[in-house]
């Protein structure tokens, strides 16, 4: 037995120090927080700490379920990534009052899901929705139909130990082709990606160093994560089939027309897209099954009376490509502007909001930031 | 509890030490060995536990009556035995299929019926488990063996983890008397254990798991998918079936020598059989034997000499081992499909000319080649309807191969995974007649070490550790 010991001692000793180093690694870079402490953190405190793991999963559901049972939000957004880029200081002096819910929700059955638990009081009902979706949403076999992301969230990844092997071999693979970046880790934050200055900020917002830097270094736009090769692939959210589902159109409308039915005022928000991808995508057969129906939907929630922030591209409202985060995400900028514009335009008041001070939004959007992609440059 | 997780090697490593530190008390290690058992088998679900210990009990108590019993309890006791395995699993697998199934037939006369199906999950594992444990009724019916009384020994057998989930089926014959004898440790077999694990866990991680991610993709996408694609697809979803369970049935197999058990042998580099009989004698070795003991031969030798009814039985046999994997009408197509092939074998038995062509064709140096190849794909074949989830998909998947459309030079990442099973397969060719592929003790000490240095270095550097469950655990 001690042989067979010692034999195995050879190999045991190796596998553990490429354990060890690695979870050395993984709580050098705190991805191995839990989202308990990580909303610990965020609602105390008044430094931004950026929340954005690597190596884990990160689960908005629960992280930003807590959050809002915590915080009671009265100003919340709703919807995928397309709304993240809705901060707190929009809806001066209610910063506290608002946090954003974007990627809390994956697909039409979670927003039902979710009206369904306000209207039951199970979760805090707030006074003002804004509510983002994109064309995705309303198609068939939609790549985050796989589950009801509300009543059966994501469980965070580094409470199972079986996740860290993965995350071990990820880093290692780092190490071994110099691609740690240590260097730009200079954020306060959890997770890799929030101590690079990416990830989700205190308010729910997100912040994208990343793509500011890279627009910083190269002075014009790019379509990053490649969403044209995506649609020309039909991969990603342009899987196939390309074609509109009626039932998630129906069950969408209603569970906006319920939204307006328990009092709470309702911004919908048709997210932009770039005039790269734009001119791309209308050529495209599949899209082109899609993106009409989708504009009627808007067309719809506009004449039934609903506020609703239209789909446009930079070039129609006077601004350019270099305003998109990429193909599909307008950067903080664009989207302040859009929700600025609209509301002055159209005269807009909430009760809920007797004292909102437009003109603090206003003042940071004349500042005119030196990257068009984000009020903070760094 | 899946044999690739942060659990099961601390599970293993602590049921390790204490196994051999009760190893001057039999009972006391067999004792332990069946609270290993359930403690792995109720970390993945502890209600069936009771399925489990309950079942194992009956026929326990049926066995013992069966020995003792005359001609005609014995063949009471026999069918209780089975209505008792045989029915768990109708409940737990088949009763849904054959409600949607009656369903559908009468719809399509146009009677509407109240029949529902029910909410079950099925336990990880059953099929193995009824096998293993109708297989000891049966031996005990024909007298091949004598019950044992020994519970605890009896309820190790019908539960040892090593192979409880996903087989090898272990006949009561080769384990019972193991469970029974003292078990010494041996360095040499403590060792092989650890190398036919360590080749197990690279064949799941590095080749299984990898290649999964690609068929998915291909047989998520197949109604647009190109004829190569689809070849492609089907050619990876074998080898991943194949590394996958003969993967498992290693780790399972090196895991029983850790603990000074033999079990049997599973797999047998079935992709270098000449011909499909052949592959069946190399594939899933412990099923096919079982439904060659205590079906086929039961059944030809009703008539021994007709080579029509020869054939039905063949057909009988590959469409019960269809059913035995799932619950669903391509693996009754799939059962059909394999009896069939059996077709050249058969006549073989009569006609002189067929048997001289397939001995040439085994022989031959050049056409035995041919024939392996020839082999391999029609076993690709039938594996499409492994996969599809019903008869129409598969179809289409056919339909849309043979089509021959869009043919194109592979990419980049179809070149290299072809690279590295070339490799892979070679190294099996190499290996084949060793007791199992990665027997590599009778080469030179240092080149043995940093073979398994490199091994255990892909495992963990490349390794897929996206936590994809066995391929077999849905059967």
């Amino acid at each position: 037995m001690k042989r067979f010991l010692l034999r195995l001692l050879i190999f045991v000793i190796p596998v553990a120090l490429f354990i060890i180093v690695g979870e050395a690694l993984l709580y050098r870079y705190k991805e191995t927080v839990p989202i308990n402490t990580v909303m610990q953190k965020q609602l105390s405190g008044k430094d931004e700490i950026y929340f954005g793991r690597t190596l884990f999963n990160n689960p908005e559901t629960p992280l930003k379920m807590a959050m809002m049972k915590v915080k009671k939000p009265d100003i919340i957004t709703l919807g995928i990534s397309v709304v993240l880029q809705y901060r707190d200081f929009y809806f001066h002096p209610y910063e506290s009052r608002f946090y954003n819910g974007g990627f809390m929700l994956r697909n039409v059955y979670d927003l039902h899901t979710y009206v369904s638990m306000i209207r039951k009081n199970v979760v805090h009902k707030p006074k003002l929705i804004i509510f983002g979706f994109d064309p995705s949403w309303i198609k068939k076999s939609y790549v985050f139909d796989t589950k009801n992301n509300i009543t059966n969230p994501d469980k965070d990844g580094v409470n199972n130990l079986n996740n860290h092997i993965g995350a071990i071999q990820s880093i290692w693979h780092q190490v071994i082709i110099n691609d740690l970046n240590d260097s730009s880790c200079l954020y306060k934050g959890y997770g890799k990606a929030g101590m690079q200055g990416n990830g989700y900020r205190r308010d729910g917002s997100m912040h994208n160093w990343n793509q500011i830097k890279n627009y910083l270094s190269n002075k014009h736009y790019s379509d990053v994560y490649g969403y044209k090769k995506h649609l020309q692939a039909n991969t990603l959210m342009y899987n196939k089939p390309m074609k509109v589902d009626l039932h998630k159109v129906n069950l969408l409308l209603n569970s906006l027309s319920a939204i307006k039915q328990m009092g709470i005022d309702l911004i919908v928000y048709c997210p932009p897209m770039s005039d790269d991808f734009y001119s791309y995508a209308v050529t495209n057969k599949g899209f082109q099954q899609i993106f009409p129906t989708y504009l009627s939907l808007q067309n719809k929630l506009i004449k039934n009376k609903y506020h609703v922030i239209p789909f446009c591209t930079p070039k129609q409202i006077g601004l350019t490509d270099d305003y998109m985060l990429d193909g599909i995400h307008a950067g903080e900028v664009m989207v302040s502007r859009l929700f600025y514009n609209y509301i002055i335009s159209n005269h807009i008041k909430f009760k809920s909001l007797p004292n909102w001070d437009l003109n603090y939004l206003k003042g940071i959007i004349d500042k005119k930031p030196l990257c068009p992609l984000a009020f903070d440059d760094k | 509890m899946n044999f690739i997780t942060v659990d099961y090697v601390i599970f293993l490593t602590i049921s390790f030490f204490i196994y051999w530190a009760l190893n001057k008390h039999l009972k006391a290690q067999n004792a332990f060995i069946l609270i290993a058992n359930y403690v792995f088998y109720g970390w993945w679900d502890y209600r069936f536990l009771l399925l489990i210990f309950v079942c194992a009990t009956l026929d326990y108590f049926i066995g013992i009556r069966m020995h003792k019993a005359d001609k005609v309890w014995k063949r009471r006791y026999l069918n209780l035995s089975l209505l008792l395995n045989i029915g768990v699993l109708f409940v737990f697998k088949y009763f849904n299929f054959f409600i949607d199934s009656f369903h559908n037939t009468l719809s399509s006369i146009g009677i509407n019926d109240s029949l529902h199906t029910l909410n079950i999950i099925l336990p990880v594992g059953l099929s193995f488990f009824t096998f293993q444990t109708l297989s000891y009724s049966l031996d005990i019916y024909k007298g091949k063996i004598e019950p044992t009384t020994n519970y605890v020994i009896f309820l190790s057998f019908t539960s040892f983890f090593p192979q409880l989930l996903a087989g090898p089926i272990e006949r009561a014959a080769q384990l019972v008397p193991q469970l029974a004898s003292a078990r010494h440790f041996n360095y040499y077999q403590a060792v092989d254990g650890m190398r036919q694990i360590t080749y197990g866990i690279f064949k799941k991680v590095i080749i299984a798991d990898h290649l999964a991610l690609r068929v998915n993709t291909i047989f998520f996408n197949y109604e647009h998918a190109t004829s190569g694609e689809l070849f492609k697809g089907m050619i990876f979803f074998v080898i991943q079936l194949y590394t996958d369970f003969s993967g498992y049935s290693d780790i399972a197999i090196g895991t029983g020598k850790l603990f000074g058990f033999k079990l049997v042998t599973n797999f047998k580099t079935p992709f270098f059989a000449k011909t499909i009989p052949e592959a069946w004698t190399r594939w899933h070795i412990s099923l096919t034997t079982c439904f060659r003991d205590y079906v086929y031969l039961p059944l030809v030798r009703k008539n021994k000499k007709s080579l029509l009814w020869r054939l039905y039985c063949t057909v009988i046999l590959f469409v019960l081992i269809g059913l035995w994997h799932g619950a669903n009408f391509t693996f009754i197509v799939f059962g059909i499909l394999h009896g069939l092939y059996y077709i050249p074998n058969i006549v073989s038995k009569k006609s002189k000319a067929v048997k001289n062509v397939i001995n040439y064709l085994k022989e031959n140096p050049f056409f035995s080649r041919v024939s392996m190849v020839f082999t391999f794909l029609l076993v690709a074949l039938t594996t499409v309807l492994f996969r599809a989830p019903n008869v129409h998909v598969a179809f289409t998947y056919y339909q849309r191969l043979f089509m021959l459309q869009g043919l194109s030079i592979p990419d980049i990442d179809t070149l290299k995974w072809t690279a590295i099973l070339v490799l892979f397969f070679a190294f099996e060719w190499v290996q084949q007649d060793k007791a199992h592929q990665f027997e590599i003790s009778k080469i030179n000490r240092p080149f043995r070490i940093a073979i398994e240095f490199c091994i255990t270095f892909l495992i963990l550097y490349c390794g897929f550790f996206g936590q994809a469950d066995f391929y077999y655990f849905k059967f």
